[in-house]
């Protein structure tokens, strides 16, 4: 009986893992809960609850409206670069012409660019459109990163879907509008989840352009408005309420990838579509 | 009135060439049956009538009207694939009825078309399921469900059965012949099954890395075959060919030699064209069920060993050995008892058998069945 023998590792080696992925979290659950000096005593519950961390950041700061803020440019940045990925999987992966394979491969190197590469030049660029310290800016410049990707991976899913599938829809009269929305949207919609959230999550975490791109507090995203958050005095960094920002801006993530899950999973083999 | 004429059509993918310049007309309201051997651009052919591929030279026509350059939609047709190529996320019932929708029907006269449809294929109790509850010929049913309400000048099936198991391709087959007795529409199907094309067919064309060799009625190809490539090609089990040499010419009969010193005289018209050398060779063709076997041995055209027995019950088929390093297969009614290394004496008669030229593999003309 091998199995018996091996399940008690299997058991202790997951929960070595949940361990080590969830332990920061629930720390930062347990920080966010303290004041003061608790912050630094090491307890795995505090013995003083308090949820002033939580009143306080959205007293002291236009918290409430990063959040907002950061809702409007991931929504913003998700709908458009799927809307535009989805027409571009459509012409490169069911469209025949010239130089396609040599487009899909400048789109993934694209997608390789370090950010801090294209900084300054995106910095002009914002400036130039006069779309400095607006959450428009946000949304284009982050298209930079998710728009790759997204077209790369429903293009591998367009093409995996079967010709005849589309072939019948012609006969059957159907214009290429009617095949994209009416046939091959339904098929993708586990793939349009799967990579939607991905540049959702991108979006939601990004730093580096929304520190660039934006000077007042009020357009502001939840990474940069964290980061800049000050304590009482120059010398004090406020830990607990970094810890009961963090906390606040994970949960919408961990409840879209809750509800989004069985989706995410049938996701990734949506390839197997058959007649 | 939808006759499907092509004229001179060729079609070319990436500089090679695949259908070579075919014409071809199909009647109005009749069932036509492409043949041939794998890769010989059937299913090309019939995407070139659909409208799938673009017709690289040449001209086709649906009816009276030129359909060379209109999309597939316009054109009238319909089409099965072999895959069924259904619409996964759609029930039955949306199944069929999406083609209605794109042309814009009224919802109650797509609602009689779908009812009226599903109860010609007995489709009714499955119209909410999804494609993937159903089984392999209730999807090919759907298949056609969906052909068919569309109400199309022309039918064209891409060897819609070949998905299907032995019993179950009987059945629909079944089917299909029905269908084409009650909707009386030209139909094209291609199939590289001999009972199929035999069955179905009011006509059938034989393919043959992308040109004709043939087109006729089932019988027309079973007697009159035009070369050898078909004479193979139609029936099951093939033809027999056997080499002989030609003796004597005489007033329309042509004596030939046959291995083991035995003689047949076949009638022959010498149409213009063809030159029949005396001295020369040729190749003779005869069907295993024309085969026969005699008691005598100066009755035989063929003597020989028996190699191999295949025993089915309501027929027997047995490999002869005949000399000149040549295998014929005969057929036997019923069960057999004859045995491996059993010798046989074999016969046809003259209007059964097929005299082929050994250079060109075109078959001289018999005198009418
Ligand atoms: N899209 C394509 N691009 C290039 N060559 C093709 C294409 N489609 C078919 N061919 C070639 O055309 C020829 C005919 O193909 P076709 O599919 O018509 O054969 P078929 O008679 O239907 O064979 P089968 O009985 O195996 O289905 C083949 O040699 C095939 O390789
Ligand atoms: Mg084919």
């Amino acid at each position: 009986m091998r199995s018996k023998f091996y399940t008690p590792f299997l058991y202790l080696l997951s929960a070595l893992i949940i361990i080590v992925c969830v332990f920061p979290f629930y720390w930062a659950i347990v920080s966010s809960l303290k004041t003061g000096s608790d912050l630094f005593k090491v307890e795995f519950w505090p013995a003083h609850l308090t949820f002033s961390n939580f009143i306080e950041i959205f007293k002291e700061q236009p918290f409430g409206h990063n959040i907002l803020n950061s809702v409007f440019v991931a929504v913003g940045t998700v709908s458009i670069s799927l809307m535009l990925a989805i027409t571009a999987s459509y012409a490169l992966g069911r469209v025949r012409f010239r130089g396609r394979s040599a487009l899909l491969l400048s789109i993934l190197s694209i997608s390789m660019f370090p950010q801090v590469a294209i900084l300054s030049g995106m910095f002009e660029l914002i400036r130039t459109l006069g779309l400095y310290n607006n959450l428009l800016g946000l949304i284009f410049s982050y298209m930079t990163f998710t728009l790759p990707f997204t077209t790369w991976i429903l293009t591998t899913f367009m093409k995996q879907l079967p010709k005849e599938i589309e072939e019948a829809a012609i006969i059957d009269g159907a214009s290429t509008l009617t095949i994209c929305t009416k046939i091959f949207l339904p098929l993708l919609w586990p793939a349009l989840v799967t990579t939607g959230l991905l540049a959702f999550i991108a979006a939601w975490n990004e730093f580096l352009y929304a520190l660039t791109l934006t000077v007042e507090s009020q357009s502001r995203t939840i990474p940069v408005a964290i980061a800049l958050m000050t304590g009482a005095s120059e010398f004090e960094l406020p830990w607990g309420k970094i810890m009961a920002a963090s906390v606040v801006v994970t949960l919408p993530l961990i409840v879209l990838v809750l509800i989004f899950q069985r989706r995410i999973v049938s996701g990734l083999t949506a390839g197997a579509v058959k007649g | 009135m939808a006759q499907v004429v092509l004229k001179n059509v060729r079609k070319v993918f990436d500089k090679t060439e695949v259908i070579h310049n075919i014409n071809l007309e199909i009647p109005d309201n009749e069932f036509t049956v492409f043949v041939g051997p794998s890769g010989c651009g059937k299913s090309t052919l019939l995407r070139l009538i659909a409208g799938l591929e673009d017709i690289t030279e040449g001209s086709l026509h649906i009816g009276n009207t030129d359909v060379t350059t209109i999309p597939p939609a316009k054109r009238g047709v319909s089409m099965v694939f072999q895959s069924y190529a259904l619409y996964p996320h759609m029930t039955v019932y949306e199944n069929i009825a999406f083609g209605l929708r794109c042309s814009q029907y009224s919802r109650n006269e797509i609602e009689k078309r779908v009812l009226q449809a599903s109860e010609i294929l007995q489709l009714n109790h499955l119209l909410d399921r999804q494609p993937k509850q159903l089984s392999g010929g209730q999807r090919q049913r759907v298949a056609i469900g969906r052909a068919i309400v569309r109400d199309p000048k022309v039918f064209l099936f891409d060897e819609p059965l070949s998905n299907l198991d032995a019993s179950l391709r009987v059945k629909m087959r079944m089917q299909i012949a029905k269908l084409k007795h009650d909707l009386k529409t030209t139909m094209i199907y291609v199939t590289h099954d001999q009972v199929e094309a035999m069955t179905l067919a009011d006509r059938i064309v034989v393919l043959n890395e992308g040109t004709i060799e043939q087109v006729g009625t089932p019988m027309e190809l079973y007697h009159h075959p035009r070369n050898k490539f078909v004479a193979s090609f139609i029936g099951s089990p093939k033809m027999n060919f056997v080499e002989a040499h030609i003796a004597s010419l005489a007033d329309g009969n042509v004596n030939l030699d046959l291995p083991h010193d035995k003689r047949i005289t076949l009638p022959v018209s010498l149409s213009e064209g063809i030159v029949l050398e005396e001295k020369g060779n040729v190749e003779v063709g005869v069907r295993p069920e024309h085969v026969f076997v005699v008691q005598k041995e100066e009755e035989a055209l063929f003597t020989g060993d028996v190699t191999i027995v295949e025993n089915l019950g309501s027929e027997t088929y047995a490999y002869v050995k005949i000399g000149w390093g040549q295998t014929i297969l005969v057929r036997l009614q019923g069960e057999s008892r004859i045995k491996v290394g059993d010798s046989l004496a074999l016969s046809a008669a003259p209007k059964d058998c097929h005299l082929f030229d050994t250079k060109t593999g075109l078959s001289f003309e018999r005198a009418p069945v």
